[in-house]
């Protein structure tokens, strides 16, 4: 009987325990509140990663960044949004080369329920082209704009504003040198006329563009020729990549590249087109307007300091950026929302313009701080984010249009076929696409 | 005692074999045959990652949309050229180093450690290495032959030497191995037909020619077998150096799989032509493992 009633006791004071334990648990779990984010390591990045502590504090949420290259980044996105329990609460979206698969395999979830219990979150401060961009699909809102790479025009300063170089092109050419109102046969013309030996050894040092014709860089590179040309991949949702202006835009590229680029320029990717302008090889380049930092950065670029940023040539460039969304699988998605409205909130997204960043909102570029430190980018901004063209169209298989794109102006590249025989070609196999 | 008749015994020792087979049977069908099994399936079905559930039987058709494919073509093209130039050089270059240790032995041990570096260095730093090499303004690569007056080239980017290059950089790093095994091969060959034939007055190419090569002919089918298997496979290279390119002149089959299923999300797709490589891969294994036991039986 005796040792009955121990044992009962002791069960209950075990159960007691148990209990307590796990209240204690519950409540230190509430207290470490967590979710990861899946960004890749771009200066953007950095910029948001330099003000969680400020989330953290606010909220008492932990953010547990996992930060990833972009070559591996969408198998692991991928890979999170076809598991049943996702890993991420808060990722990135490559816009547009990424969303038509997350939007139409609802990999990502609508965002309208919570903007309108959110009234600090303004939509109306992003520009509409940015919103087309990567944000709202079909009506629905699926991401909200995190920044943009859209392209620019970037010339060496002290090469292009040399009064020598500027009267020589009056002389030859009979007008001035206008980097911001060029059109896209004119910059041909001009980076030609820029490619020249300049310290006299009888071998050409500096060229007049510095392009990216490496499979997958292609197309961004090639696509500004053809929307500065007035081209567009649809027209009354018919394939029109192989209109007068894509072939036009297409032979313009080649010229350019035998003519106006550095030797080797087939092998050339964004990145080793970076290399060759930080180290001075060339006095223009169409890029995305990312560039703009590295190559300001006197310890790793010769032409820090010397550059301009200009509209792309024609004046239509192409536009891409990154978007926040939450995954379907999110563990919790509700503090995945606190986070995103609070990063696009008027503050944060003043802090990281301020570190660098690039902005997608009108209230960035109209601030009067920014505007003073950052004048010749954001007015060239100005003027760029408004008319940037989405580089693919929202359509459900965008990677396969790339690469069809991207292998047919190969081919024209390497001499396979004409421009207008690779359009052809590229446009037929484009119109089976979804 | 009732003693155990020869038919129990054998039933008993049967059992018990079975009993020990069972576990591997068991994980070999839950590890290989069943996702075989499905991947097979799949292939034959309309599945996708964008609609998982909304996946129809759609019968031979993928397998009909990658024999009219352009790319499909291409990808089996380039993969025909790689796998033969890469298998072909990497067996004639190990055959050279193998027969020129072979009769300096004492250095054989020292020579391999060294050697076989490229073989342990995983394939992806292998490309990352080899894309600085080859880069068209900063590689060493140019830069050496730019000391003996060839131009610059974009070797990863230009059509004539893009698939050239990847092939350099498969021969580099897997021409150890192939020649670690001749030489063990060459090795452990006997000697009293060499010696024979030296009696006879042959010379030194003839008991090559005649003598050694006919031995070889075994351990060399293996190692073609085993590398020919590998670089139908090969991805991580491509991947690095050219992803494919320029336009798909580089573009492997199992890069053309990736692409397809994991870039596209056309995953039956991918699954078809996994499965296309799979039947070849068979055939081809199953008339080199021929000629090799038809050498061996000879």
């Amino acid at each position: 009987m005796k040792s009955k009633a121990i044992l009962a006791r002791a069960l209950t004071t075990a159960l007691v325990l148990a209990m307590a334990l796990s209240l204690v648990t519950s409540v230190q779990a509430a207290k470490e509140k967590s979710i990861t984010i899946l960004l890749e390591t771009v200066p953007d990045s950095e910029y948001v990663i330099r003000l969680i502590p400020e989330f953290e504090k606010a909220t008492g949420i932990k953010v547990n960044v996992e930060k990833t290259t972009f070559m591996v980044m969408r198998d692991k996105l991928m890979t999170n949004v076809l598991s049943g329990r996702g890993q991420y609460d808060v990722i990135v979206v490559d816009a547009p080369f990424w969303t038509g698969q997350f939007v139409n395999g609802r990999w990502i979830i609508p965002l309208d329920d919570y903007i309108k219990e959110t009234p600090s979150v303004d939509m109306g401060v992003y520009y509409p082209s940015m919103l087309d961009l990567a944000g709202v699909f079909d009506g629905v809102t699926y991401m909200l704009p995190f920044y943009q790479y859209n392209m620019v025009m970037l010339t060496r300063s002290d090469i292009v504003d040399d009064p020598k170089i500027r009267k020589e092109y009056k002389a030859k050419f009979g007008k001035e040198l206008d980097f911001d109102n060029l059109s896209v046969e004119e910059y041909v013309q001009v980076a030609k006329f820029l490619t020249r030996d300049t310290n006299g050894d009888g071998k050409v040092d500096i060229w007049g563009s510095i392009m990216t014709p490496k499979k997958s860089d292609t197309y961004c590179d090639w696509a500004n020729y053809f929307f500065g040309l007035g081209g567009d991949f649809y027209t009354n949702k018919k394939v029109t990549i192989n209109s007068q202006a894509g072939v036009k835009a297409l032979n313009l590229y080649m010229d350019a590249l035998k003519n106006a680029a550095p030797a080797g320029s087939m092998g050339f990717s964004f990145d080793d087109a970076l290399n060759a302008m930080a180290q001075g090889q060339g006095a223009t380049m169409v890029t995305f307007n990312w560039m703009l930092g590295p190559l300001n950065d006197p310890a790793k670029s010769k032409v820090a300091g010397k550059l301009n940023v200009h509209p792309v040539p024609g004046g239509r460039g192409v536009s891409a950026g990154w978007g926040w969304a939450i995954p379907w699988n999110a563990p919790d998605k509700d503090a995945a929302w606190q986070f995103i409205s609070w990063v696009e909130s008027a503050k944060i997204a003043r802090q990281r313009a301020l570190m660098g960043g690039a902005p997608t909102r009108r209230d960035i570029l109209e601030d009067p701080e920014l505007s003073r430190k950052f004048a010749a980018y954001y007015s060239t901004l100005k003027k760029v984010l408004p008319t940037a063209v989405p580089a693919i169209p929202m359509m459900l298989e965008q990677i396969r249009f790339e690469d069809t794109v991207n292998d047919y102006l190969g081919a024209a590249l390497l001499g396979e076929m004409s421009a207008e025989d690779a359009l052809n070609r590229a446009a037929k196999e484009l119109s089976r696409l979804r | 005692m009732m003693t155990e008749t020869p038919v129990h015994q054998r039933k008993r020792s049967a059992y018990t074999a079975l009993g020990f087979l069972v576990p591997s049977l068991v994980i070999l069908g839950v590890a290989v045959l069943v996702p075989l099994l499905y991947v097979i399936y799949l292939s034959f079905t309309d599945y996708s990652f964008i609609a998982p559930t909304q996946s129809q039987f759609v019968g031979i058709r993928n397998y009909i949309d990658a024999l009219w494919q352009r790319d499909f073509r291409n990808s089996l093209w380039v993969t025909t050229i790689f796998t033969v130039v890469t298998v072909g050089l990497e067996t004639i270059l190990g055959l050279i180093v193998a027969l020129a240790l072979r009769t300096r032995q004492r250095y054989s041990r020292a020579f391999f450690s060294v050697y076989l570096m490229p073989t342990i260095i995983t394939p992806i730093s292998t490309g990352l290495v080899w894309a600085y090499i080859f880069h068209p303004t900063l590689g060493v690569f140019n830069y050496l032959l730019g000391l003996l007056g060839v131009p610059t080239r974009a070797w990863l980017g230009e059509g004539g030497t893009a698939l050239l290059s990847v092939c350099l950089v498969d021969v580099w790093e897997w021409t150890p191995l192939v020649a670690l095994m001749l030489y063990a091969g060459l090795v452990s060959l006997p000697q009293e037909p060499v010696e024979a034939a030296h009696v006879d007055g042959a010379t030194r190419w003839q008991v090559f020619r005649y003598v050694t090569m006919p031995l070889i002919k075994p351990v060399a089918l293996g190692a073609v077998l085993i590398r020919a298997l590998d670089a139908l496979k090969t991805f991580d290279i491509v991947y690095v150096l050219t992803s494919g390119g320029p336009s798909n002149r580089t573009e492997l089959l199992s890069f053309h799989i990736y692409r397809h299923g994991f870039l596209y999300a056309r995953f039956s797709y991918a699954t078809a032509v996994s499965v296309l490589l799979l039947v070849g891969i068979l055939v081809f294994t199953f008339v080199l493992a021929r000629m090799t036991m038809n050498e061996e039986k000879a």
